[in-house]
């Protein structure tokens, strides 16, 4: 018979592995949901969703990509984009410096372009990071690289990468028509001209997840 | 800051500007010239019998014991029946910093754009008071000026109604079936908020735009449509209405380059723009001319910004107003603590000081705007088609300690409001003041006769301040108040 400390910490593991991924009946973690294994979501009656936040952004970006808070985004390089320049946009309040007490009641005018660049700057950090040292990367380590270009953006590595990104940012996994659709996206980078069109893709698909309603709204 | 989202809300702004601008019974005609609405926010009480409203002490029953000032520091001018006050002093109440500020320059020079109205107020609580100097006390439904001068002249506008101040100045107003982009949107930082209106822009190491665009089709094309969230949530408010901001923004905002048109900063060490790819506003240096201050001041970052903001059509209506926090430079105090509301502790210094700062930057705005022409024929600049409206809490309480000049004051329902524009019939008054009491009385509303039988509402303002801009009103039950049109 186990202690009782041993069964709560025991049920609390359960409990904390359910909320994340799901808990089958033997305990044991599921494997993360794809949306072509589960039956076709109905439409929620309600459908409130609320958009995360000043804080809620910048706390899961700074989870979701492995990066300091002081990293995800500073305007010019030294302004912090959640907690100062964009703080009230996204929906945060400012009490001390401009006695604003009470955040948005919804998102304004600005606020998608405003949310755009934090995702942006976090995404451009963590493609940098990943490709200054693939072997401790986070998301896009184990890309076949030819140069700056990615080698068979369709093969198991690139597929593997955007996998990667949908657990880290939305907590499943991609489904085949999401990876195709990610994938096929990198010919057009390529084609542009653009220096470094594997780091470039890189971003630009977490940018893309990143600023899904999906991520940005609960 | 109440936010009301309902159905209507989101199925206008579906409709994009253009689009809503037929939903919206109140839209200008075309032949209409656009106009645009400043609400300088005087936060704390800012008192007309400390400024165009002054009582000399002469002039007074109980001038020992009435806020009166010393005659010679009311000064007139020949071509006006407005007042002012010169004043100065060695502290502000126990604040040891001196000062010395002239209303009377401000008078001298734009009197014949100055129209007092007296007022009496029904609320002595700062938030609610701001509030109601904006709605009329809820005339129209509940909306805004700001909201009603956007609906009517700003439906082709990217950002119709952008609101930079706190508290009440700031409430959004509560008619709901008003387009989404009729009501405010917020600015907090005022130097840096352009850097929100683009998506990448200024960010180092950003892909080609074009590579941005495409990525924000992948998600709004492949990736969104067939997920589970979108299928379960999709046709929620928050998210269409999020997917139409997110279309707007790109087309209004960002297409327009409003990242640069509207940056305040300049290029420096500090400021690293064109690190970023960025350059400033071409008319930055001028502002920075202009707004002395601009890098410490955020009242005068917020009147500069309000400046671009109208030359660059960007918006019909813009609120600007000082915060409640200190804010010392020059050798002295810039905005006392409270702004107005100090003069719970120093009524005459507060209002002096304040009222200097409110006119400074009335001033150069006035200066910009008509600096500005309002289209390429050069007729008319930006300025004849702009009122500025120096909304206040509330006045002052008249009285003080026999002869005292240094006196602290409560809140009072009875005041007057200041307008500022060439649309408004300038160099008036409209009421009066009774010198043996400090209280007002009101006008005729159609003669601007004055009335000492009567009082003026905030309606009655809020009215007034619509008819003078050329707003429709018709069907909104407000008072009819033509006194004010130019």
């Amino acid at each position: 018979m186990l202690p009782r400390s041993a069964l709560s910490a025991c049920l609390l593991a359960c409990a904390a592995a359910t909320l994340v991924t799901g808990c089958d009946d033997d305990g044991d973690t599921a494997p993360l949901p794809s949306s072509s294994a589960v039956p076709a979501q109905p439409a929620s009656p309600k459908a409130r969703v609320r958009f995360k936040g000043d804080r809620v952004l910048a706390n899961d970006l700074s989870r979701d990509l492995g990066l300091e808070p002081t990293a995800i985004c500073n305007e010019l390089g030294s302004h912090p984009c959640t907690s100062e320049v964009h703080k009230v946009t996204l929906g945060g309040v400012d009490a001390y410096d401009r006695q604003i007490y009470v955040p948005l009641g919804t998102t304004a005018p600005t606020t998608p372009l405003a949310a755009e660049r934090v995702v942006l700057s976090a995404c451009l950090e963590r493609a940098k990071r990943d490709f200054a040292a693939p072997d401790s990367a986070l998301l896009f380590g184990g890309l076949v690289l030819d140069g700056p270009k990615l080698v068979d953006v369709h093969g198991e590595a690139a597929s593997a990468a955007i996998d990667r990104v949908y657990v880290a940012l939305l907590a499943r996994h991609a489904t085949p028509g999401e990876i195709s659709a990610v994938a096929e996206s990198y010919a057009s980078i390529e084609a542009s001209g653009d220096p470094t069109p594997a780091a470039t893709w890189a971003a630009l698909s977490c940018f893309a997840v990143g600023t899904s309603v999906e991520f940005l709204f609960y | 800051m109440k936010n009301l989202l309902s159905r209507r809300n989101v199925l206008q702004a579906f409709g994009g500007a253009l689009g809503a601008a037929t939903l919206s019974q109140t839209a200008r005609s075309e032949d209409q010239k656009p106009a645009f609405l400043i609400v300088l926010g005087a936060a704390g009480g800012a008192s007309m019998i400390d400024a165009f409203l002054a009582i000399r002490a002469s002039e007074s029953a109980n001038a020992s014991t009435l806020n009166t000032f010393p005659d010679a520091s009311v000064v007139s001018i020949p071509e006006s029946p407005l007042r002012s006050v010169d004043t100065s002093d060695t502290s502000i109440g126990p604040i040891p910093f001196g000062y010395s500020t002239s209303q009377s320059a401000f008078l001298k020079k734009h009197y014949q754009d100055m129209l007092v109205a007296t007022l009496t107020g029904t609320s002595v609580n700062h938030t609610v008071a701001q509030e109601r100097a904006r709605t009329g006390n809820g005339a129209w439904l509940g909306r805004t000026l700001e909201e009603c001068v956007a609906n009517h002249f700003g439906a082709a506008s990217a950002l119709p109604n952008v609101n930079m101040a706190t508290g009440g100045f700031a409430a959004r107003g509560l008619d709901a079936s008003l387009p989404l982009w009729a009501f405010g949107a917020p600015v907090a930082a005022p130097a840096l908020w352009p850097f929100g209106l683009d998506g990448a822009r200024g960010i180092k190491g950003a892909p080609d735009l074009e590579l941005v665009s495409q990525a924000r089709s992948l998600r709004d094309k492949k990736l969104e449509p067939g997920t589970s969230f979108m299928r379960a949530f999709g046709d929620g408010e928050a998210l269409a209405l999020w997917k139409q901001q997110r279309t707007d923004a790109v087309t209004k905002l960002e297409g327009s380059n409003l990242i640069e048109k509207l940056n305040l900063l300049p290029d420096t060490a500090a400021t690293p723009l064109s690190q970023y790819g960025l350059a400033s506003s071409p008319d930055a240096a001028t502002l920075a001319a202009t707004f002395t201050n601009l890098g410490t001041d955020e009242l005068e970052a917020q009147a500069a910004l309000a400046y671009l903001l109208i030359k660059n059509r960007v918006s019909a209506s813009v609120t600007i107003a000082p915060s409640f926090s200190v804010l010392l430079g020059g050798g002295g105090i810039l905005n006392p603590p409270l702004a107005f509301d100090f003069s719970h502790t120093a009524n005459r210094a507060t209002q002096a000081i304040m009222w200097s700062r409110i006119l400074g930057v009335a001033d150069k705005l006035i200066g910009l705007l008509k600096s500005a022409p309002l289209d390429p024929s050069g007729s008319e600049s930006l300025w004849d088609r702009t009122l500025i409206y120096v909304a206040t809490d509330f006045g002052r309480s008249k009285t003080r300690p026999a002869d005292s000049t240094d006196f602290g004051s409560g809140h009072d329902l009875d005041n007057g409001v200041l307008l500022l524009s060439p649309m408004v019939k300038g160099n008036r008054i409209l009421g009066g003041v009774n010198p043996d009491t400090g209280l007002t009385h009101g006008f005729d509303l159609t003669t601007g006769v004055p009335d000492p039988g009567r009082t003026t509402s905030e309606a009655e303002i809020f009215s007034g301040i619509l008819d003078a801009m050329g707003v429709d009103t018709t069907g909104a039950g407000l008072p009819a108040v033509t006194a004010f049109r130019g």
